[in-house]
Order: structure tokens, then C-alpha cells, then sequence
């Protein structure tokens, strides 16, 4: 090669010209990079930023965490310290994130709800953050003398900003980490996250909801304003599934229930359990929320799109072969076509540790083993709700009585074909 | 067949003999050979896009990975691991900047997925945990944007800069 047409070559060629013109090279760079490396992207040039914008609308992962990482290994004292947290989630945000999240699903224990993380106020606990959230360490530690900081604000202050939380606390409670390992976590502290993506509305809408303190919800209210209470679902979009907590059995939510089988008789799943307080941030109004409301989630979405499944194991279910047949009615071939899923699952308080001879992770484990893949989270409770929910009983019609239960674990499965 | 050799020829001019089951991990080569019915010894398949230090390293590449499994497709749900460059192709691609794209170009060009999924992968992990200034500057990206643009894109994003 002459020296004349290697210079030319390499004229012809920097590095900017094949990466901000060149569209499947872009493409296939981006291909490789974390959602929140991507939104930094699109403040470089305009040619990335109209590609950034298109990676964020397509892509669609579900992400399940757990923290403390090894919730069940508790032979030294976890700290739970502020700035553990920090970490913890701000680089599993930089470099595991794939899609943008829409909503947080959290659930954490009692205890550590209670309790908050510590944070350090003296100069060395500072110092280590301080690189990275400088304006916000200070206010904090300023505020924050007495040590404890808020599980909810933790999350809120890393999470994007258009993402909203949901947080259920509960004495126990069921978390998958990022490898689908998951635990059923009764005696030690720790929280699970499950992050969703926005997804088309035909396939999955998802309305996150908190259901007012006043709100009178009376056996003549219409569909449209039973919606309306439960996320302002639109009236002509039918409800696939509602996941629905709440702190004590009160009036709004057998009332809202009877509704819900009132104008969906057999063609609704509702799982859901009592639990000590929820708390809901949707980032938009600021008025303080109380932590006794009955909230939840309603999930919408074609049929061909959108598939759920559910099962109860009842009290007499009681040893891994009756789970694992009982769990076997879950499997269906619309789950094997669809590239996402998430599962939730709702025990009875008396259904772990003791209940399973000091054995732990016994339904979840059998869960794990049939779905491999399926991110899995849940709550101990006192009560769930929920019924067998398969292809072939959907036209049962459902009574009220059906859908309460004691000593028993509820799972349901939701499978995405996008 | 094991054994057959075809000739690959750069735009410079100098002409490589290859094997063509290596040959073949191109997916522009396999389809010339397939299309053109092109399988004798004397054929030579011209290149015009790629120069003979890039092809010399492509071809490299290709005959230490012609045994691998054929890469997935691709899925943009699906997370990528960046840390799983094998440490044969780090040091591969232990390169000057100029270089790597013009493996990229010739990857994308011959539509060898495996390479430019790897040369690529190098690229986003320059690009990871970088600001937008940093990036522009480490490859020389021109801001084209107005400051209303910018601001606009700042008000879009989901993570506030942390500045």
C-alpha cells in the first residue's frame, strides 16, 4: 500500500465520522450499553440523540433486585448503612439497567422499613460519597443529624426521575436478585425491588394506584369510576390482573373487591394480601400520603399480548411435591412464547420457616426450579386474596368467598409477548 | 471440502488465500460464494472496502475464532455483559482508536457479527459511565447542538446530570 492512499484512508476515516453516521454501527454500539449510559448519549450530538430517544421507547427488560445481596447469610451484623445503599443501587442503576423504568415495585421488611438506613455524619462516611452527590450529601447530613434515613427517599433519589414507587411493608417478604436467585426472607432486615418498564398500552398497561383515605367506594359506583379509583384505568380498557394491599380488612377494600367481581365475574385474577403499611410516590403531587390506604397495581393488556396465570396453594398444600404439581398449572404455552415475564408472590405468615420445619425458600425454590427465569417477588401476609386463575377456569364465575384465604400462598404469573 | 482455499483480495491490491470455512464467517462472503456459485481455487473475491492491514486482521481474527458457536441474534431486551471480551480478544484489540473503526466498518462491511459485536463492545465500554462532554472528547464528536436543543434534551432525560 502507497503511503498516498494510506493517508487517505485514514483522512476519510476519524473515529466521530463512523460514529455519528454510520447508523448500524451506532445501532450496534448502543446495542451494548446500559440505559443510563445511553441517556447520557443523547447529549452529545444530534445524531445519537434521535437514536437514544428510539433505544429508550424499544427496549422492555424487567429487573428484579434484592438488598442486603445476601439477605439469608447473616453471620456478621449488617449494618445497613446509607452509603452502602447508595452504592449498591447507583451502579447496579450505571451498569445493569437495561430499559427505563416506569415503576418501582418494592417491598422491605417491617423492621428495616421502621428503622431506615444509618448514615454516617461523621468526615470519613462524607468523604467517600461526597465525589459524586455533592449538593445532596450536604443537605442531607445537614437534615440528618440523627443518623436515619428514609428507605423510600433512598430509592426515589437514585431512580429516574419519571419512575414511580410503590412500597409495601410487611413482616416477610419474597426478592429475586438481578441472577434470578430468590429468597423468602423472614428473620433478617432487606427489601426486593422489581423495576417495569413502560411497555405499548396494548401490551402491558400498568397503573400503579392508592386508594384515598375518604374514598367511599358504594355498591352502585360505575365501571368507569371504579377505573377511575384504581389508577384512572380508562373505562373501555378491560383489567387483566390487580395486585392490591392493604393494612387492615377495612370497609374500601371488601367494598372494592365486590365491584371488582360485580363487573368481572370470571374474567379478572386479583391477588393481594394484608400487610402492615404501603406507602405510593408517583412523583407528582406532594401531599402527604397515608400509609394505612389500600394501594396496589392494575395491569391491562390484550390477550395475545399480555397472559396471566394464577394458583393457590391451599392449606393442606404442605409438602414440595404437592407444591410442585399444584406450581406445574402455572406452565402453559402461552408462557413459553412470551420473552418476559414476572411473577408475585403472596404467602400467609405461618406458611415459612416454621411451617416447612425450619426449612427455608421452600415454595420459592419450587417456583425457581419451574421458571428459571421469571423474577419472583412478594409478601408475607395476614390474609391473601386470590383464586386459581388458569385458561381453562376462566369462565367460573367467582364469589367473594372464593377470593379470601388463610394458611395459604398465592402466585401469579404474568407473561408479556411483545 | 475441508481444506479449500479461496483467494479474498483488499482494495490495495494484495490477495489472501483463505480458508473458506474461515472465509464464511462473513456473512457478504458466504453469500457471494453461495450466489455466485463462486468455489474454485482461482477465484478471487474482491474486496473494495477493506485495505489489506484490516483484512489481515480480520482474517486473523476469524481463523482464531472459526470454531465458535454461531453469536445469537440480537435482542434489544436482552442485557449484554460488557465485561465478557475474552482476554485473546482484548489483546486483539489492543489497537489505536483509528484502528478499532476501521474494524468496525470492515466487521460491519463483511457482516462478520462476532467481530463487530466484540470491537463494538470495546467502543460502549470507552463510552460507559462517561459524561457527554467526556465522550465528545474522546472521540472528537462535534456538539451540534443549539443551547434551546440541549436544554430540551436535559428536560427529556431520566437522570439528572450530576453537576
Amino acid at each position: 500500500m502507497t503511503e498516498e492512499t494510506q493517508k487517505k484512508i485514514e483522512e476519510s476515516l476519524s473515529s466521530s465520522d463512523v460514529l455519528t453516521t454510520v447508523y448500524d454501527v451506532n445501532r450496534a454500539i448502543f446495542r451494548h450499553l446500559p440505559i443510563h449510559s445511553i441517556d447520557s448519549c443523547s447529549l452529545v450530538c444530534q445524531a445519537w440523540a434521535q437514536l437514544a430517544r428510539l433505544v429508550k421507547t424499544q427496549r422492555h427488560t424487567v429487573h428484579a433486585l434484592t438488598y442486603p445481596p445476601n439477605p439469608l447469610s447473616s453471620t456478621i451484623e449488617f449494618p445497613y448503612l446509607r452509603s452502602d445503599f447508595d452504592r449498591f443501587l447507583s451502579s447496579v442503576i450505571q451498569n445493569n439497567l437495561w430499559s427505563i423504568p416506569y415503576l418501582a415495585f418494592i417491598v422491605v421488611t417491617n423492621n428495616l422499613e421502621k428503622k431506615g438506613f444509618q448514615s454516617l455524619t461523621s468526615a470519613t462516611g462524607d468523604a467517600s460519597s461526597s465525589a459524586k452527590y455533592p449538593k445532596r450529601f450536604r443537605s442531607q447530613s445537614a437534615s440528618n443529624r440523627t443518623g436515619r434515613c428514609d428507605i423510600l427517599q433512598s430509592c426515589l433519589r437514585h431512580l429516574n426521575k419519571s419512575c414511580q414507587v410503590l412500597m409495601i411493608v410487611s413482616d416477610a417478604i419474597v426478592a429475586s436478585n438481578e441472577d434470578n436467585q430468590t429468597n423468602e426472607i423472614e428473620q433478617d432486615d432487606a427489601m426486593g425491588i422489581l423495576l417495569l418498564p413502560r411497555f405499548p398500552s396494548n401490551t402491558l398497561g400498568i397503573y400503579p394506584f392508592e386508594i384515598p383515605h375518604k374514598t367511599s367506594i358504594s355498591s352502585t359506583m360505575s365501571r368507569a369510576d371504579l377505573h377511575q379509583c384504581l389508577g384512572g384505568v380508562p373505562d373501555d380498557v378491560p383489567i387483566r390482573l390487580v395486585i392490591f394491599f392493604s393494612s387492615s380488612p377495612q370497609s374500601q377494600t371488601v367494598n372494592c373487591m365486590k365491584k371488582l367481581l360485580e363487573f368481572y365475574s370470571s374474567d379478572i385474577a386479583i391477588i393481594g394480601g394484608y400487610v402492615n403499611r404501603s406507602r405510593y410516590d408517583n412523583r407528582k403531587d406532594t401531599r402527604k400520603h397515608s400509609s394505612n390506604n389500600p394501594c396496589g397495581i392494575v395491569l391491562t393488556g390484550d390477550r395475545n399480548h399480555l397472559h396471566v396465570r394464577q394458583i393457590v396453594l391451599k392449606n393442606q398444600i404442605q409438602t414440595r411435591d404437592a407444591i410442585r404439581e399444584k406450581l406445574k398449572e402455572l406452565k402453559s404455552n402461552e408462557y413459553q412464547q412470551c420473552s418476559l415475564s414476572f411473577a408475585i408472590q403472596v404467602s400467609c405468615v405461618a406458611r415459612g420457616l416454621d411451617f416447612y420445619n425450619q426449612e427455608s425458600n421452600v415454595e420459592c425454590s419450587e417456583f425457581r426450579t419451574l421458571f428459571p427465569n421469571t423474577p419472583l417477588i412478594g409478601i408475607f401476609g395476614n390474609g391473601e386474596f386470590g383464586y386459581d386463575y388458569l385458561a381453562d377456569e376462566q369462565s367460573k364465575t367467582r364469589t367473594f368467598k372464593d377470593l379470601f384465604h388463610s394458611y395459604s400462598t398465592i402466585f401469579s404469573l404474568v407473561s408479556i409477548r411483545l | 471440502m475441508a481444506g479449500n482455499k479461496i483467494k479474498l483480495q483488499s482494495n490495495d491490491g494484495d490477495t489472501f488465500d483463505v480458508d473458506v470455512e474461515i472465509a464464511k464467517q462473513s456473512a457478504t462472503i458466504k453469500t457471494m460464494l453461495e450466489d455466485l456459485g463462486m468455489s474454485e481455487e482461482d477465484d478471487v473475491i474482491p474486496l473494495p472496502n477493506v485495505n489489506s492491514a484490516i483484512l489481515k486482521k480480520v482474517i486473523q481474527w476469524a481463523t482464531h475464532h472459526k470454531d465458535d458457536p454461531p453469536p445469537p441474534e440480537d435482542d434489544e431486551n436482552r442485557e449484554k455483559n460488557l465485561s465478557d471480551i475474552s482476554s485473546w480478544d482484548q489483546d486483539f484489540l489492543k489497537v489505536d482508536q483509528g484502528t478499532l473503526f476501521e474494524l468496525i466498518l470492515a466487521a460491519n462491511y463483511l457482516d462478520i457479527k462476532g467481530l463487530l459485536d466484540v470491537t463494538c463492545k470495546t467502543v460502549a465500554n470507552m463510552i460507559k459511565g462517561r459524561t457527554p462532554e467526556e465522550i465528545r472528547r474522546q472521540f472528537n464528536i462535534k456538539n451540534d447542538f443549539t443551547p434551546q436543543e440541549e436544554e430540551q434534551i436535559k428536560k427529556e432525560n431520566e437522570w439528572c446530570e450530576e453537576k
